[in-house]
């Protein structure tokens, strides 16, 4: 049956006819987009979007469905953020008034074995919290503080105790110790973090174990528009593949999931059958068989690989997270297979490194097509990108960093020069190379209105535009947030823009992102969302 | 309340892809004694040899002698834990080609039921020139080998003259380098100092690398550790040292790595410390 949504506006990003006022969906795909006159003969109208400004839905091209599990803890970030039942967690300006939301949730879960909160990021109070700070929420109860990075978690004396750390505490920089020879608390990188969060039990935080946890992700992704989203990462276990197959095809799932399986260094030839044989369960709300490789760490944790050696504060230079010949060994299968690769490359080291490999694999191979997209790709400069647009790669890039950790790279990572020409989102449509945008939720949250924002204004948290050159247009930026991931995702045929035959998913919004102030694009309301044809409204 | 089970001792095998991990992992097993659990990423990197394989049981490979061979993939954390339930006499993690090996070693000392014991790295000596000059891995070998207590310099047999590659080793290992071919030194070198009379007969088949004598430790432990550091090429060293106040320490030296615990054992004959070490290499 043909559904007829009239709407104040439809921006459809497809460029034969960029607005319309009507959509007509049916059997879950759109049948016609144009005025009332274009809509099939007969068709009944569904007014309820008549006040509403239609654009696609938008596509998520970089995030982790893990963030379901953590909101089931202690949200403790700088910055407010609404979570998946759309309670809205006020910022936190200081390390006190951290402590002081976490000592709250532990006496809201008295039954919690461990008082944990996740978000923490030292970087905005020029201090960490140490054990002392985290024993004022509880001296009784053990407390775990997992900061933003999810690489760092600080740990009070009773759960340092219950670990046993502090009658013989590890000789190891990743434990600090202070003037009292006992741990600060701090449990620095993920080899001295994931061991406490595995014995302290608190792995189910981390990851979607059970179906509240995921179905949060759903309506997270609703509230921001999203109905295409990554899960850019996922491991191959087969618990985790039946949990996809099981809560993608309930009637209520109100999001496409494109996951990528995180290769763990297992040969290419395993790689694919492993993701072969996942993609067989594919459905039109499930699209498995992609990849992933993260290449190096990330920018502000100091483990990016920077071509330049070291970082601007002397900090030497990050880590490689697999060898440059397993990276050789999959993209030539990938090459010769057809297969999607996401390549997480933040440093320019990094990024050189898989373009160095790309171009020996396409010379080799004459005609062939990478389906690759360099994901955040924080600091590929006209020359990389370039190449990147020679090899007909896309790039995913991480324009929120600018307002979240812009002046931390000016300061401290990569100094004020190259932070302004971080996330070069004008330079690479310059040079063609089809352009995503993301939030690596739950890195920062996910919302495709706010990472417009970020690419149009780049804003940094205290107020100044850090690269003006690098801003983008709205329309440049929207298209950022629905076809250029599309692109990026080889979905493009079916989603990302409104257009006759694809998929009726939908964002609906309650304002023009092209029409507001640049600066407003951020504070648009999102209605909801229209996925493969059923409604999700936000409030739901 | 029983005393808690004394902590497992962890042996850490790294170096950069292709430098011989797994062959030493099948040396190790081969050769050695004790009932080894062994941590490996992945099954399809690190071929077990199949001469000792008992059965296979999804992550876990059953082993000759009662070891075990389990898969890290990506929880390493978990691995660990389950090291310290099943409680075998002796971890062997065999690390990825890109880990820090100190990475690893924080990840052990996390748990108190694990002590580290060694950090070994392995290098390939036709390679090893050339890959600490690559401009992409270069700094991550050159970490890899820092971070090293021992260091086998394997595959000697491929190369004219192993002195260009020790010279290169040396330069940035801050433990002795072992010059070997296919991993193959004395499982003694690699696990633990046990009597004088085993040692040697174990180091008799290695032959003229190693020398291995019981020495006096009169002293305190810092005079003590200060006469082995004195000593050149000093591989692995235990023995029992006592405080002017009568407490007995126990002493372990594995090349780079220097520890002195309380010691809570029957009271030790005497104050003294088996070594192995190296032999001055001979001119070629």
């Amino acid at each position: 049956m043909t559904t007829v949504y009239r709407a104040r506006l439809v921006r459809t990003l497809d460029p034969a006819n960029p607005t319309a006022d009507h959509v007509a969906v049916d059997d879950g795909r759109i049948v016609a987009v144009g005025g009332a006159a274009d809509m099939p003969a007969g068709a009944p109208v569904d007014e309820r979007f008549a006040d509403k400004v239609l654009v696609p839905g938008f596509v998520e091209g970089h995030t982790h469905t893990q963030v379901g599990a953590l909101w089931s803890s202690c949200y403790c970030g700088r910055f407010a953020r609404t979570g998946p039942d759309g309670t809205l967690w006020d910022e936190l300006p200081s390390v006190d008034e951290s402590m002081a939301r976490l000592r709250e949730w532990g006496e809201a879960n008295p039954d919690a074995d461990v008082i944990f909160g996740w978000g923490f990021d030292p970087i905005y109070f020029g201090r960490t919290c140490t054990r002392e700070d985290l024993d004022l929420v509880s001296d009784t109860r053990p407390v775990a503080l997992a900061h933003a990075s999810l690489h760092i978690v600080s740990i009070n004396t009773p759960a340092l105790a219950l670990l046993g750390l502090l009658d013989n505490p590890p000789d190891t920089p990743s434990v600090p110790r202070g003037a009292d020879g006992l741990p600060t608390g701090e449990l620095r990188g993920p080899e001295a973090a994931y061991p406490a969060i595995g014995r302290l039990g608190l792995l189910p935080f981390l990851f979607p174990t059970n179906e509240d946890a995921f179905l949060a992700v759903g309506r997270l992704a609703v509230r921001a528009g999203v109905t295409t989203m990554t899960d850019l990462g996922s491991s191959y276990r087969p618990e985790l593949l039946a949990q996809y197959a099981e809560y993608t095809g309930r009637e209520d799932w109100p999001v496409r999931l494109v996951p990528a399986f995180m290769s763990d260094g297992r040969p290419a030839g395993e790689l694919s059958r492993v993701a072969d044989e996942a993609a067989a369960a594919n459905t039109d709300m499930l699209r498995l068989g992609r990849l992933k490789i993260v290449v190096d760490g990330s920018i502000q944790g100091f483990t990016a690989r920077l071509r330049a050696g070291e970082y601007h504060n002397g900090a030497p230079n990050g880590l490689w997270y697999k060898t440059p010949e397993h990276i050789r060994e999959v993209l030539a299968q990938a090459l010769a297979e057809g297969r999607q690769v996401h390549l997480h490359t933040n440093g320019d080291q990094a990024s050189e490194l898989v373009l160095d490999i790309l171009e020996e694999l396409v010379a080799a191979r004459p005609g062939a097509t990478p389906d690759i997209t360099l994901q955040h790709a924080q600091m590929m400069d006209e020359g990389l990108l370039g190449r990147a647009a020679a090899l007909g790669l896309n790039v995913n890039l991480f324009a929120n960093h600018i307002f979240y950790w812009g002046e931390a790279h000016a300061s401290m990572t990569i100094g004020e020069e190259r932070a302004a020409g971080m996330d070069a989102c004008a330079t690479a449509l310059r040079l063609g190379v089809p352009l995503a945008i993301h939030s690596d939720e739950p890195v920062t949250p996910i919302a495709p209105l706010f990472a417009m924002w970020c690419a149009v204004n780049r804003i940094t948290h205290e107020g100044r535009v850090l690269g003006p050159h690098e801003r983008i247009t709205a329309e440049q930026a929207l298209h950022a947030v629905t076809m250029g991931p599309a692109i990026t995702l080889g979905m493009d045929d079916e989603v990302g823009s409104l257009a006759v035959g694809k998929r009726a998913d939908i964002a609906v919004l309650d304002d023009d992102p092209l029409a507001v102030a640049p600066e407003a694009i951020r504070d648009i309301a999102v209605w909801g969302t229209v996925t493969g044809g059923r409604v999700f409204p936000a409030d739901a | 309340m029983p005393d808690a089970p004394s902590p497992v001792p962890v042996l850490v095998i790294g170096g950069y892809l292709g430098s011989g991990k797994t062959t030493l992992v099948n040396h190790l097993l081969r050769s050695t004694s004790e009932r080894l659990m062994v941590l490996v990423n992945d099954f399809g990197q690190s071929v077990i040899d199949a001469a000792l394989v008992e059965a296979t049981d999804g992550d876990v490979l059953q082993l000759a002698g009662g070891c075990v061979c389990c898969q890290i993939g990506d929880d390493l954390a978990g691995a660990l834990q389950r090291a310290v339930e099943e409680h075998p006499d002796r971890l062997v993690i065999e690390t990825s080609g890109v880990a820090q090996p100190a990475a690893v070693a924080t990840s052990v000392a996390m748990f108190p039921g694990l002590a580290m014991d060694a950090v070994v790295v392995l290098a390939d000596a036709e390679r090893i020139r050339q890959s600490l000059a690559d401009r992409y891995v270069g700094d991550l070998v050159t970490a890899q080998l820092r971070q090293a207590d021992v260091v086998l310099l394997n595959r000697t047999d491929l190369v004219a003259d192993p002195a260009d590659a020790l010279a290169a080793v040396g330069a940035v290992a801050r433990g002795p380098v072992i010059p070997c071919m296919n991993g193959e030194v004395p499982p003694e070198v690699l696990t633990s100092v046990g009597h004088e009379a085993s040692v040697e007969a174990a180091l008799h088949d290695a032959g003229d690398l190693f020398w291995s004598r019981t020495l006096p430790a009169a002293g305190s432990p810092a005079e003590v550790m200060a006469r082995l550091a004195a000593i050149p090429g000093v591989v692995r060293a235990k023995g029992f040292v006592q405080l002017p106040s009568g407490e007995w320490r126990l002493l372990q030296v594995v090349g780079a790595r220097v520890t002195s615990t309380p010691w809570s054992g029957p009271t030790p004959p005497a104050a003294e410390v088996v070594v192995i070490a190296l032999r001055p290499l001979q001119p070629s």
